[in-house]
């Protein structure tokens, strides 16, 4: 069963008179117990996909579903932990104190957040800076924290936006061995990333998005096997598509 | 319903960290207690009869602090989660947009009232400590304020969701401190033109906010009579409705906003 599916969707922003597509007729899928990389330049439209996988931005048509259901249902999101691109959590707040409110919000009760908590501070590496606030934390400090609030509910299904930015060298190993013990213990991963080599060792497939299309979909064993490394095959892949569109454009 | 109860005592108890670790509820009580004690330092002076100067002086630092924090509050409630992207992760959550922007308003109305409750009850000790005290209207004056306050949290997060979060703040201020002048130069015209213009002006009075009729602080320190309970229930129902209508209007609004 595919946790997500997109099926055409397509997302427009209306800029006064004219409108730019960030999202055209993108269609994919994601098994149970995938990890999934979500790939392109910037602007190539991940995070508008990501956002309206969310409910976050209306899709300006097709469809996307969430563990079979709509995206616009409530409970497509019950089982979901997600983390969003550079977000400040409330700086008058400690991490535990964020955390409390964001297991409040995913329906926990107060015995199951304290239970969960301390387990999710230790696996994200901000059990030291617990109880501090949050304005006195470094940016990948911050990062760690919203790894932990999308943790808090246990998801089966994690979409992650921009996971390591922020991130330092130490920060991204101890991420990549996060995300390999949540897909141990049945979670599905989605996520967006520039960082390609944490990509590679981490994911079981790709989607590389260009101006809101999907360009390229393959297993990273695929690319192993007849590329060089996911870079090279990233760069080429990209360019193509990119001359491809000059080339009609002309 | 439950759901959006446990959303609100979440909001509300960060809500009020945030307030207090922000110091702004410390920084109206000491301006309080500067104005009223700065109003009864003239008895020094062998200046006598002050009392209502005092008292008026107070309520009045009490007032206006509790608009220029509530106003504060309630605009800043959205545009703060948006600004720092936390309405992700929260409306991540399985909670619909209606329930998060009631329970922001709820947030906002309780927050406000704490520290309108927390200068009033300074203010008044400090009166009796002065040997200045005041009737049962008090009382009345309390539970309007409160109205007042439901009434612009409400309206605040309605602007908030419509308009920048400095342009919600100024407007909703304005609209709060000038309803009373506003209100006053509608009823002043009504009558003088033709009935069309009649017409508008009674639906203008209507629409507008009456921030200032939930104010009692005239009554209060020239120690008038309580006012009847009648006009205490109309003022109560009223602000609910119009609470409740501008809460409609808000979660309207943002119910189809991109983030």
């Amino acid at each position: 069963m595919d946790i997500i599916r997109v099926e055409n969707l397509c997302v427009h922003y209306a800029n006064g008179r004219s409108s730019h597509c960030a999202v055209d007729n993108l269609s994919f899928g994601v098994r149970a117990g995938e990890i999934v990389g979500f790939l392109g330049n910037n602007g190539a439209g991940k995070s508008s996909t990501i956002k309206a996988l969310m409910g976050f931005q209306k899709p300006s048509s097709g469809s996307a579903f969430l563990f079979g259901e709509n995206i616009n249902a409530v409970a497509s999101r019950q089982r979901v932990g997600f983390l969003p691109e550079t977000a400040l959590y409330s700086p008058y707040l400690t991490p535990r104190e964020t955390l409390r409110q964001y297991g409040e919000l995913s329906g926990l009760s107060l015995s199951e957040i304290t239970a969960v908590t301390d387990a999710v501070l230790e696996k994200t590496g901000v059990r030291s800076k617990a109880d501090v606030l949050n304005r006195t934390l470094s940016k990948g400090m911050l990062q760690r924290v919203g790894l932990a609030q999308a943790l808090m509910n246990r998801p089966e299904l994690l979409i992650l936006d921009e996971v390591s930015s922020g991130l330092d060298p130490i920060g991204r190993r101890d991420l990549r061995t996060l995300l390999l013990a949540e897909r141990e213990r049945g979670a599905t991963i989605f996520f967006s990333s520039h960082q390609l080599s944490e990509v590679e060792s981490v994911c079981d497939r790709i989607l590389i998005l260009n101006h809101g299309r999907l360009i390229a979909e393959r297993t990273i064993k695929d690319i192993r096997a007849t590329e060089p490394s996911l870079e090279d095959y990233f760069v080429r892949v990209v360019s193509d598509s990119m001359s491809a569109e000059t080339g009609v454009s002309r | 319903m439950k759901q959006t109860l446990v959303i609100c005592k979440s909001l509300i108890r960060t809500g009020l960290l945030e307030t207090f670790r922000r110091k702004e509820a410390w920084v109206v009580i000491f301006l309080t207690i500067l104005m009223t004690f700065g109003a009864y330092t003239f008895t020094f002076f062998g200046v006598s009869g002050l009392d209502i100067f005092v008292k008026d002086m107070a309520l009045t630092a009490v007032g206006l602090f509790t608009t220029i924090i509530g106003s504060v509050i309630a605009t800043r409630q959205i545009p703060d989660d948006i600004s720092r992207r936390t309405i992700f992760p929260i409306l991540s959550r399985p909670i619909t947009r209606d329930q998060y922007v009631v329970a922001r308003a709820v947030a906002a109305f309780v927050m406000t009232a704490l520290c309108f409750v927390m200068m009033t009850t300074v203010v008044t000790l400090l009166l009796a400590a002065l040997k200045l005290t005041f009737g049962l209207i008090f009382l009345q004056y309390i539970w309007l304020k409160l109205m007042a306050v439901m009434w612009l949290s409400a309206f605040g997060v309605f602007l908030s969701v419509t308009l920048s979060q400095s342009a919600a703040f100024t407007l909703c201020f304005m609209l709060a401190l000038g309803s009373g002048a506003f209100s006053r130069t509608l009823l002043l015209t009504v009558g003088e033109g033709n009935p069309a213009v009649n017409w508008v002006i009674t639906f203008l009075y209507g629409f507008l906010p009456h921030y200032a009729l939930f104010d009692t602080t005239g009554k209060v320190i020239y120690g008038w009579k309580p006012i009847p309970a009648m006009v205490v229930v109309s003022l109560t129902i009223y602000a609910i409705t119009i609470s409740a209508f501008w809460l409609y209007l808000a979660t309207r609004k943002f119910r189809g906003q991109s983030l």
